[in-house]
């Protein structure tokens, strides 16, 4: 009797987690975006407030999506073709851009294509107009976290609890 | 038939109606009516093999 109740809260345990890690797609996409919008704003500030060239501001702006493309920089690329080279490898399992939807990398891919092809007026406005992009799109990435959050884990918990029933 | 078996459906049958509501109000209709037909059938196959045992009873009872 005891091993059959141990088996029903494992399989419940198990339910919830499988929810659980549903939703975490959606929280890490927030929190990816909410990073990469932190270093536009210190893009924004080497790059038009210190002068600071492309590569030099995208290596110093603490993310590790943006050092990617500085790194792909090396050999006179600019940030736009960097960015189209590792595009593809960073929206793999373990890139920087793993949990990053199409939505949010075509937004990455107007900011690079722009970033270093105009004066600082026009790059200030480039910055700040991704930056707008980005912010609706962490607004809306937070929203669906908090549904998934929301939806996801109790789900889990009943198909487990249903599962028990059913099984044990 | 045990009475614990009863229970069972009636656990299963809450469960999957509050799964439903779940899903009806997150907006995912379509996948709330998936769920409750799928609980639906997960009852019937469970009961399908009682109803053949009470069949059987009454067959050899009546000598049918």
């Amino acid at each position: 009797m005891e091993v059959r109740l141990a088996l029903a809260l494992c399989v419940v345990l198990c339910g919830t987690l499988c929810g659980r890690s549903l939703s975490e797609g959606t929280r890490r996409r927030a929190a990816a975006l909410r990073g990469i919008i932190e270093a536009v704003r210190r893009l924004r500030v080497r790059m038009t407030g210190m002068f600071e060239p492309v590569q030099g501001a995208l290596q110093r702006a603490d993310c590790p999506l943006f050092a990617a493309v500085a790194e792909a920089m090396s050999g006179g690329r600019s940030a736009g073709e960097a960015w189209d080279g590792i595009r593809a490898k960073a929206g793999r399992r373990g890139g920087p851009a793993e949990f990053l939807l199409e939505a949010d990398r075509e937004t990455l891919t107007q900011l690079f294509d722009g970033l270093g092809q105009s004066g600082r007026e026009e790059q200030d406005l480039l910055l700040g107009s991704a930056l707008e992009s980005l912010e609706a799109l962490h607004a809306a990435a937070r929203a669906k976290a908090g549904e998934a959050d929301r939806l996801y884990v109790p789900l889990g918990l009943l198909i487990g609890l249903m599962l028990a029933l059913i099984v044990i | 038939m045990e009475v614990d078996f009863v229970f069972r459906i009636a656990g299963i049958g809450v469960i999957v109606t509050v799964i439903a509501q779940l899903l009806t109000r997150a907006g995912r209709d379509d996948i709330a009516m998936l769920a409750t037909l799928s609980g639906l059938l997960i009852v019937l196959l469970m009961v399908v093999n009682q109803i053949s045992d009470f069949f059987t009873s009454i067959r050899s009872l009546f000598s049918l």
